[in-house]
């Protein structure tokens, strides 16, 4: 997949350059800018995060995950007429995760914790400044060594006369899942062990109980054993995959109502098919004592619809606002509101609090732990599809010197994130403009 | 009237109220609109929450971003 970007991209390169070498012969009548590199963008974050309802354990145990990662892209711009303004942007970004529950989705059979995920993107627009119009296409890849991703999207924008703008664009991910069973686990688990406490350690199966099964949900009241397990100590599995499809449109309008005050319209539409689950998710029962792995519907349709209003109140104070409302076929409702707040300190200084509420009602197919009845047709104890409510708040600051030093801006950002499922984290991200 | 019927009626008659103030701007007259902090767009700044938000929400969309599509394994 990587071969055909690379070859994808180096083929767009050579038919474009030739295209800017086609109109630079004609120089009587406009000028011709070929492809210069405009800007270079790095953005490195941080990200840490607790909590105890791990979905590879059925919803419970620990939930720990630490990331960080690091993105490139470098945006060239031309000219092949006054009127088209070209831009090629070319990036690759690179995370390095560490996480509980990975231990039990390990590649080898040993009890690794790691991962890595590259994404490589190209992506291309060309604005017509007369006509008012702009066509963008893109290609981005995500690989890590359970999924991999390919994305291919397109897009058209017009303004009109009266300062507004409407954009539609298209967008396909094609993705491939990796069949990692959670019966392929088993052989990951340090085997023989019995455990009576209501959370899961590293060292606790609970893949198959045996005995008598616990009636309440928590195993706190009754114990469970596990069935002996061997480590396969750096032996390597082969698995096969399986598609998954995501199909968006996506519309906005953008509107300036005034030298103050900016807002847009969001609706996207998108559907998802396929395997929609992940095999090393599994889900515990009231009425069997052993797990399956989650099963849900292999299709799920989205629709977002968002508004965003932005607010310049005097010279230093600006407020950038954003509601969201969500449904899908799976039951779930949501409703996402967001303020931020920048504040200019001086011309080149500005500092930004920022604070997101969310809310979700549950998925149809949602439980917790050994709630569900193996008669369900689809299950899955995965708490992205409780119901649950969060809580996002931190601050940013922007440098942006004069032009002329090494920086176009540098940006800081930190959040700090709760869900009232105890799911706790921390993101820092910087973000370096050159 | 159900709640979620009068948010609807509340948010369609903001924005309603919204459209009907507009005034013609000229170019020189956007200075503040062009600030890049008035962009209606995410940041680059973002991309990383943006990121966790889609594989720890059951939501996601309308904003820009990413709408579907890749794992969130962990």
């Amino acid at each position: 997949m990587k071969k055909y970007l690379f070859i994808i991209s180096f083929l767009f390169c050579i038919v474009y350059s030739s295209f800017a070498q086609y109109f630079k012969k004609d120089t009587t009548t406009y000028t011709t800018k070929s492809l210069k590199l405009d800007e270079v963008n790095l953005v490195t974050g941080y990200y840490s995060q607790t909590g105890d309802h791990a979905t590879t354990l059925g919803g419970r145990g620990d939930e720990k995950v630490t990331e960080i990662s690091s993105a490139i892209d470098l945006k060239f711009v031309g000219y092949t007429d006054p009127n088209y303004i070209h831009s090629l942007t070319a990036g690759f970004g690179f995370a390095h995760h560490s996480a509980a529950s990975a231990a039990w989705v390990s590649k080898t059979g040993a009890s690794s914790k790691l991962g890595n995920r590259i994404y490589p993107s190209l992506d291309w627009s060309m604005q017509n400044v007369k006509a008012k119009t702009e066509y963008s296409a893109g290609a981005q890849y995500s690989g890590e060594f359970n999924y991999k991703s390919l994305t291919l999207n397109g897009g058209f924008s017009i303004k009109n006369n009266n300062n507004g703008e409407f954009s539609a664009k298209v967008n396909a991910s094609i993705d491939r899942v990796k069949l990692i069973y959670a019966q392929n686990m088993g052989k990951n688990i340090v085997g023989n062990t019995s455990f009576t406490g209501s959370t899961v350690s590293s060292n606790d199966d609970v893949l198959a109980f045996s005995g008598t099964r616990p009636s309440a949900v928590s195993a706190a009241s009754g114990t469970t054993t596990t069935t002996s397990r061997t480590v396969v100590s750096g032996a390597s599995y082969s698995y096969s995959t399986t598609p998954r499809t995501t199909l968006t449109t996506a519309f906005g309008y953008s509107q300036v109502i005034n030298p103050r005050l900016q807002v847009a319209v969001l609706a996207d539409l998108t559907g998802q098919f396929g395997y929609l689950g992940l095999p090393f998710h599994r889900v515990f029962f009231s009425d069997a004592d052993s797990s399956r792995i989650e099963r849900l519907p292999s299709q799920r349709l989205k629709l977002p619809i968002g508004v965003r209003a932005n607010y310049f109140l005097g010279d230093n104070f600006i407020f950038r606002t954003y509601y969201r409302f969500y449904m899908d076929s799976w039951g779930i409702k949501s409703h996402t509101a967001s303020i931020e707040v920048p504040v200019k300190l001086s011309s080149f200084f500005s500092i930004s609090p920022f604070y997101r509420y969310y809310t979700q009602t549950a998925a149809d197919y949602f439980a917790p732990f050994a709630q569900h009845k193996t008669t369900e047709a689809f299950y899955t104890s995965n708490y992205s599809y409780s119901a649950f409510s969060s809580n996002f708040f931190g601050v940013g600051i922007k440098w942006s010197p004069l032009e002329g030093g090494i920086f176009k801006s540098v940006e800081l950002r930190y959040g700090h994130y709760a869900q009232t499922t105890n799911l706790v984290s921390d993101v820092i991200t910087l973000h370096l403009k050159f | 009237m159900t709640l979620s019927k009068i948010k609807t009626v509340i948010l369609t008659g903001l924005f309603a109220l919204s459209l009907a103030s507009c005034v013609s701007v000229r170019e020189y007259q956007k200075s503040r609109i062009n600030d890049s902090e008035m962009a209606l767009s995410n940041r680059k700044v973002e991309k990383e929450e943006l990121n966790f938000q889609v594989i720890k929400e059951g939501a996601a969309g309308a904003n820009s971003g990413k709408s579907g599509g890749g794992c969130g394994c962990n």
